[in-house]
């Protein structure tokens, strides 16, 4: 146990850590939400999302400090931010129905997102 | 009578190197040579040199028997590439080679180069920014021991045409090639090595047969342990995947759920 516990001593793990968290737990409220209006669950989502794209931005920063900036972490980094307006875009055009259709998925993207972002930064 | 005493003297003469033993002269750099190089030239077989802190801008070529110790370890006692295109260190022909605490770096070939030689030991050296950190070539039965072979252009450790050497606990990582590349080497005992983070394969063996390799660990290589061409190899107890990177996400997620129920609870209780 003590040992599961020595990986959190990066700030970058916790933050990783912390996103993964946030960003399931807004998911969650996210697929709720997609069942029909919910002040609660729209709450919990927005506030999770919220937060867990500023983790998303700190890491992206504390990376791109510590490694320098370099063309493949780069556009990863873009990428990643990309799909999270992409998905704040559709969420706000509520009539692109069609687009609000795959909203889902593009959550379940920013999981897989957030779930590599802990992997990469467990440390060795 | 004269005889009998010339024989006697003779004998005597025969027998002195075997009652008494030369020793070793301890060399003291820069106090008594400025210079390594100066130092290795002006050693007998045997000597050892002890190198104190500084940055010592050399390529050293030894091809004698003899010990060279940095005094204050690797963080201080740097032997940085004089001509960047030639080794920073070259073992050449020779045996019983004992090589312990230097940072060596900024050669375009290897940081240290063993060429033909056998009882060559390596321990606590790093090798960083080389192209190649340590090089073993036709070289048999040495020892590299607790030596950081990082931040390499090519690879970390390689071994060509050399076999029945132990490699342990040694450390190959963030090469921008491989870790270890193992070619046409035999019967090596790799051991206990940390091989990660490397932009190519971990630990690569190609057309080398009966080496061990065993409890090393080769994480984030964008392959962790390739054998080609290669028989009888005793591959063991590596780690490529601790349960550490399967089990933490998980954790998490289920975190994940719990934070979600906990905060509907809670604004529920606002929101009544």
């Amino acid at each position: 146990m003590f040992e599961m516990l020595k990986i959190f001593s990066s700030v970058p793990m916790v933050l990783a850590a912390l996103g993964l968290i946030l960003a399931t737990s807004s998911f969650i409220s996210g697929l709720q939400l997609t069942r029909g209006a919910n002040i609660i669950e729209g709450k919990i989502h927005r506030y999770n999302g919220f937060t867990s794209m500023s983790l998303y931005l700190t890491l992206a920063v504390i990376s791109m400090v510590d490694n320098g900036i370099r063309f493949v972490p780069l556009m990863a980094w873009m990428t990643g931010l990309l799909i999270i307006l992409t998905k704040l875009w559709i969420v706000r055009k509520k009539r692109r129905r069609r687009a609000y259709k795959y909203v889902s998925w593009i959550g379940g993207t920013m999981i897989l997102m957030w779930l590599y972002l802990v992997i990469i930064h467990i440390p060795i | 009578m004269l005889k009998s005493l010339i024989k006697i003297i003779l004998i005597l003469l025969a027998l002195l190197p075997f009652g008494t033993e030369l020793k070793a002269a301890e060399i003291r750099v820069p106090e008594n040579y400025k210079t390594i190089t100066e130092a290795v030239a002006n050693s007998l077989p045997n000597d050892v040199i002890l190198v104190n802190d500084g940055i010592y801008n050399e390529n050293l070529i030894i091809s004698t028997p003899l010990s060279l110790k940095a005094l204050k370890g690797p963080e201080s006692t740097i032997i940085n590439a004089n001509d960047k295109s030639k080794h920073s260190i070259t073992v050449l022909k020779t045996t019983d080679v004992a090589i312990s605490g230097f940072s060596i770096t900024g050669s375009e070939k290897s940081g240290i180069f063993v060429s033909n030689s056998s009882n060559v030991t390596l321990t606590g050296n790093k090798t960083l920014y080389n192209n190649i950190g340590i090089t073993l070539s036709h070289s048999t039965n040495n020892t590299l021991k607790e030596n950081e072979a990082n931040h390499n252009i090519g690879y970390g450790i390689y071994l060509d045409n050399s076999n029945g050497n132990l490699i342990e606990n040694n450390s190959a990582s963030r090469n921008e090639d491989k870790g270890f590349f193992v070619s046409m080497s035999n019967e090596n005992t790799i051991i206990n090595n940390n091989v990660n983070l490397n932009a190519w394969d971990g630990i690569m063996l190609w057309s080398s047969n009966r080496n061990i390799i065993h409890e090393n660990r080769t994480l984030r290589n964008t392959y962790g342990l390739v054998i080609s061409e290669s028989t009888e190899n005793d591959v063991a107890d590596n780690t490529t995947l601790p349960n550490i990177f399967i089990i933490m996400p998980i954790i998490l997620l289920y975190l994940g759920i719990i934070s979600y129920w906990v905060q509907k609870n809670i604004l529920r209780l606002i929101y009544k």
